[in-house]
């Protein structure tokens, strides 16, 4: 039978129970910032056991070949498309005096109603671009959407 | 007999690789490894990630009072506008990251006025694809119940189409032009269109239009009519807007009738798409 350590004497029962965290001698905990508080977070790519990996969706564009190439694969690839036209007028911000529009889809059920696309691809036939008396800008800011 | 004198010397590569004695070192003053030693072109990608070519931004220079785009605001926006304020949007995200990872460095924390920036911009960004889903959603409903409200709306153009008058004919020209995109997708730009089942339904219904605008009081309209043949169809909707360019085609249609020249129904759109791509090569 395995002899007890020592050291299992010293200790109490209660600091048996408490969790592993000893605090330095200004009281600041040894590991982590607090012992309360929320701890099921996603786990980084640094936790986790030998088996865990978490990548950064950045690699695994194609495959190893044995003699120290690497053979890439061009539809796994990210490709990032930009606009055709690319309109720099657009900021990120807006002007906080600017007003906000509202809209109010008066007589439709909300933006993804068929009926107000009906009407909107009835109003490009006829029209083309150009504002209706219904699509336009009313007083109050208020639009049909 | 030795006819010729051998040359003794060594051979040409030798020479080559014989050791030349290099020419004695110049010392140069050393250069300082700081910033204003390096030309960087003012076109540099990496540029794209720094604010008016500043290393860091005082506060002042941050827009502090700026809101995000309401989605209301980015519903009247067209695709491309779109695309390109998602871009602008991520250039400065980009940026606005740069910046607080140097002044984490020196603040030991994330600059809390540079991080509400970044998330203003974040929330224009979310913004933009719930207003693109919305589209994409409402594209699908609306496909759902075209089937049944299409002949209602192909009947009133017609109405539209035919009743109009002889002044608002560049009106009426336009419109037939929007709709053969909007409802078949026809596009004007002949290399732009892939014929498929909605691209014959289109010149048919166009043609027949056409017909019935222009060329009415033909002798032969009424034998002539409904076009039912893809190959007919096609010459009726190339032709021009007007009586005498319908009225020449009419001819050709009863030219090919005659020499029993008709496109089979079953395999309409592979013929119609062969013409396409060898009317493209000439």
């Amino acid at each position: 039978m395995k002899p007890s350590q020592v050291s299992f004497f010293h200790t109490s029962a209660v600091a048996q129970l408490v969790r592993p965290w000893t605090k330095e001698r200004d009281g600041s905990l040894f590991y982590g910032l607090a012992k309360s508080g929320t701890k099921r977070h996603a786990l980084t790519t640094k936790q986790g056991n030998k088996n865990f990996y978490k990548g950064t969706r950045s690699s695994g564009i194609g495959r190893h070949t044995r003699k120290n190439g690497y053979i890439i694969q061009w539809n796994k690839v990210r490709t990032f498309v930009t606009p055709k036209v690319f309109n720099d007028e657009l900021k990120c911000f807006v002007s906080p005096n600017s007003v906000q529009i509202k809209n109010e889809f008066k007589g439709y059920t909300g933006p993804m109603d068929p009926k107000l696309y009906m009407t909107k691809l009835r109003e490009y036939i006829w029209h083309g671009k150009a504002e209706t008396e219904e699509s336009s800008l009313k007083k109050g800011y208020i639009e049909r959407g | 007999m030795i006819t010729s004198i051998q040359k003794r010397a060594l051979h040409s590569s030798a020479k080559c690789l014989v050791r030349v004695k290099p020419p004695p070192l110049t010392i140069r003053p050393p250069i300082a490894p700081t910033v204003k030693n390096f030309e960087v072109n003012d076109d540099h990608p990496l540029w794209q990630f720094f604010h008016d070519k500043k290393y860091l931004r005082s506060y002042e220079d941050l827009d502090n009072a700026g809101r995000p785009w309401t989605v209301p605001e980015l519903r009247r926006k067209s695709f491309d506008d779109l695309h390109s304020l998602w871009y602008t949007c991520l250039k400065e995200r980009n940026i606005l990251a740069r910046e607080i990872q140097v002044l984490q460095a020196e603040i030991d924390q994330p600059d809390q006025q540079f991080m509400a920036a970044s998330d203003r911009v974040r929330e224009t960004m979310w913004r933009i694809r719930h207003v693109l889903s919305e589209r994409a959603h409402a594209q699908q409903n609306a496909r759902e119940v075209f089937e049944q409200s299409e002949e209602e709306l192909l009947d009133d153009f017609k109405k539209y189409y035919l009743d109009a008058s002889k002044d608002e004919d560049a009106d009426v020209q336009d419109a037939l032009k929007r709709l053969q995109l909007a409802v078949f997708g026809i596009s004007e730009v002949i290399d732009e269109n892939k014929v498929d089942k909605h691209f014959i339904k289109g010149i048919k219904f166009i043609s027949n239009l056409k017909l019935e605008r222009y060329s009415s009081d033909h002798e032969k309209y009424s034998e002539l009519t409904p076009i039912t043949d893809a190959g007919e169809a096609l010459v009726i909707f190339h032709a021009e807007p007007t009586a005498e360019s319908l009225n020449e085609s009419i001819d050709a249609v009863l030219e090919m009738r005659q020499n029993g020249v008709s496109v089979d129904r079953y395999d309409e759109i592979e013929t119609i798409q062969a013409y396409l791509n060898k009317l493209l090569e000439e």
